[in-house]
């Protein structure tokens, strides 16, 4: 029993972290932009596409493989953003909600335009679990894992460390006196479509890898990226990713107690037990 | 007859719209008319669309037998008429052109209907019009439905698919089986199949249904793998066997994995990888390629090898014209009630409609053997024996494991 419970544990962790770069992507580009773009399923999985290519086409190892990711991503969803939501901009909440969601469905009929429906698979051998204490850990996950704290830390020190992270912080909190400060809104909207959906392409690579690439990779995981966003309390970078983890944990804890056909619901009932509790969700612990 | 040959007044009009309306609203049907000749047989058929590599085949063997039968004389004294609609693979499309062959051109039988989606569609339409349907689909619900005998289907359903992978496990010397299947309609009749076939023989059986829809089936697998049994059955699709593969392989099981034949493909060997699926089973309906039907199919559409759905096509028209020839009459009642019965074992045996109608006309009993198989129907339209191979991956291609 303690072992089954260590062992969800770390798979939650994994399954959570992979979530939880999208959830952090999604939060950055709210906290700069205060606008919610759902079209972040498909620029997942145009960034899994875009790994793919870069793995199977051209021969790049994984790592470089994840740099095609966050470029496809990042490029595809501030191009998206620029024609079709920038536009849009003032207009109500729902609106651009709605647009995104349009965007979104429009990215994925293209991949599959191109690609067609079929699933595909990356380069990259599949290797035995590891077997440490009890406990299987799967080599591409652990690797997984510690590209995602890699990008976090990353984007930490974007965000702290250099002058246009700076400056995205000082739209987040305030966007009119960044403004009154000479900080062109347009261009940091810009940065911060970028780097967050170029982020959430690396996750949507890392899906990719571990299992495979299909038109709807992305959409699959849509519900508990902006759940985890939510759960962190929206814009706030840190609780997107505690949010993640704790969505991970709580899918798989479920399973102690339901079989896993309801996996998903158990874990968005926990969720919604904790709202309930704490509605402005974990960032409100800090703040309140 | 030209149109200008009935002269029509406004008053003949009127007369006519009105004797129509009240023939429609007391249950009259142009379709319905029963007259001896000539036969009209349908065919929906996935002409576009995804499994529309079947369907020209699928024409083609009704067409080629139709054609044989007309070159003798056809049948009550009038050629037998064809009529084939594209279904798309899409419910509604299909539905409009069953409306379309039942009432224009009037047709007793309606053949092919490969998707179940289709099927649970049209059948509807087709008892309701006693239209009788010579299908494909699989989906175990369609016999559920009160289709009122006008259903058969040639294609084995899940619970025959689910006895045929418990065989398997059975010879690979298997001492418990664990069953892993997403949630979809056909898993519970899958499962079934498998606990008839295993639980008798002291085999216990255990199973998962998993939301298709993750990205990730690590719980899943591990959950699967925990008790280590001797076989591990996938009754899911390509997409989810992919990753599933991969989690298999990196638990390290080393027990047999036999999976539902849908579900295991170049595309999966290729996704998964050679190594990671080497050594897969699966069972896969196939025709009786060493009947005399299946050689005559062949030598009439000039392949070597006709597709098992081309197979089944060859056999729904062959017996809708000997159970027509039987009745005497060419409506979907008549093929209901003697679809069985040209299929009587103690008859002569016939291996195509010509050669039926010939026997039948002399007063014989026939047993139409077909391509597919020796066509014998449950009472509820299943088929009742299908031939199955066994293919196993080897070095990343499927063979035969024989």
């Amino acid at each position: 029993m303690m072992r089954d419970l260590g062992q969800l544990l770390v798979n939650g962790l994994i399954a959570g972290t992979e979530i939880g770069l999208a959830a952090v992507g999604f939060s950055l580009v709210y906290a700069v932009l205060k606008m919610s773009n759902f079209a972040i399923g498909s620029i997942m999985t145009v960034g899994a596409y875009a790994a793919w290519m870069g793995n199977v086409w051209l021969g790049l190892p994984v790592a470089a493989a994840l740099v095609c990711a966050f470029l496809g991503a990042g490029l595809v969803g501030a191009a998206g953003d620029r024609l079709v939501l920038r536009p849009l901009r003032g207009q109500a909440a729902l609106t651009l909600a709605i647009a995104s969601m349009a965007m979104g469905l429009v990215i994925e009929n293209i991949i599959r335009f191109f690609f067609g429906n079929d699933f595909m698979s990356f380069d990259t051998p599949v290797l035995r679990d590891i077997r440490w204490a009890g406990l299987r850990l799967p080599p591409v996950q652990l690797q997984n894992l510690a590209i995602a704290l890699g990008v976090m830390l990353g984007l930490w020190a974007l965000l702290r460390l250099t002058a246009i992270g700076k400056a995205m912080r000082a739209v987040a909190d305030n966007p009119g006196l960044a403004e009154v400060k000479g900080i062109d809104p347009a261009r940091i909207g810009l940065f911060a479509n970028i780097v967050g959906l170029g982020i959430a392409g690396v996750a949507g690579a890392m899906i990719g890898i571990n299992g495979a690439v299909d038109p709807v990779l992305g959409f699959r995981v849509l519900l508990p990226v902006f759940a985890a966003a939510i759960l962190g309390g929206l814009g706030s970078l840190p609780g997107a990713l505690a949010g993640a983890l704790l969505i991970g944990v709580a899918e798989e804890a479920s399973l102690l107690f339901a079989p896993p056909a309801f996996r998903t619901v158990t874990g968005f009932a926990i969720i919604l037990a904790v709202l309930f509790l704490m509605p402005r969700g974990l960032a409100g612990l800090r703040r309140g | 007859m030209p149109v200008s040959d009935f002269p029509m007044t406004r008053r003949g009009l009127i007369a006519g719209s009105a004797a129509l309306g009240a023939g429609l609203a007391l249950g009259f049907h142009p379709v319905r008319a029963q007259s001896p000749g000539p036969v009209r047989l349908g065919a929906l058929l996935p002409l576009s669309g995804p499994l529309s590599q079947f369907g020209p085949e699928i024409a083609a063997a009704h067409r080629a037998v139709i054609e044989e039968v007309n070159a003798a004389g056809g049948m009550f004294g009038a050629p037998v008429e064809y009529f084939a609609e594209d279904d798309q693979n899409v419910p509604d499309t299909g539905l409009l052109a069953t409306r379309k062959l039942m009432g224009a051109d009037g047709v007793c039988a309606v053949m092919g209907v490969l998707n179940s989606a289709v099927a649970a569609a049209i059948l509807p339409a087709c008892w309701e019009n006693r239209v009788m349907v010579l299908g494909v689909a699989s989906s175990d619900t369609l016999v559920e439905l009160p289709h009122d005998g006008y259903f058969v289907r040639t294609q084995p359903h899940t619970v025959l698919q689910g006895h045929k992978l418990a065989e398997i496990a059975q010879d690979e010397g298997a001492q418990s089986v664990f069953v892993l299947a997403p949630q979809q309609p056909y898993s519970a009749n899958l499962i079934a199949g498998i606990r008839a076939q295993l639980e008798p023989a002291g085999v216990p059986v255990g199973e998962l249904i998993f939301d298709a829809k993750k990205t990730s089936f690590r719980s899943e697998v591990e959950a699967a793998l925990r008790d280590e049994p001797g076989a591990l059955i996938l009754g899911g699709y390509p997409p989810e066997n992919v990753i599933i593969a991969k989690e298999i392989y990196r638990a390290g099981y080393e027990g047999k994995v036999i999976v539902l034949s849908a579900g295991l493909t170049p595309t999966v060997i290729e996704g998964a990888g050679a190594e990671v699926v080497e050594g897969w089973l699966t069972s896969t309906p196939v025709a009786d390629s060493g009947s005399t039907a299946y050689q005559r199919l062949a030598g009439l559409l000039k392949v070597d090898q006709p597709h098992l759905f081309s197979a089944q096509a060859y056999d729904h028209v062959n017996l809708a014209l000997l159970a027509i020839a039987q009745a005497g009459e060419a409506t979907g009642a008549a093929i209901r009630d003697n679809i069985r019965a040209v299929g009587d074992e103690s008859g002569t045996a016939v291996d195509n409609a010509l050669d039926g109608i010939v026997a039948i006309a002399a007063g014989q009993r026939v047993n139409y053997l077909g391509a597919s198989g020796p066509c014998k129907f449950e009472p509820n339209g299943n088929i009742r024996v299908t031939i199955f191979d066994t293919l196993v991956v080897r070095d990343g291609k499927l063979v035969s494991a024989a």
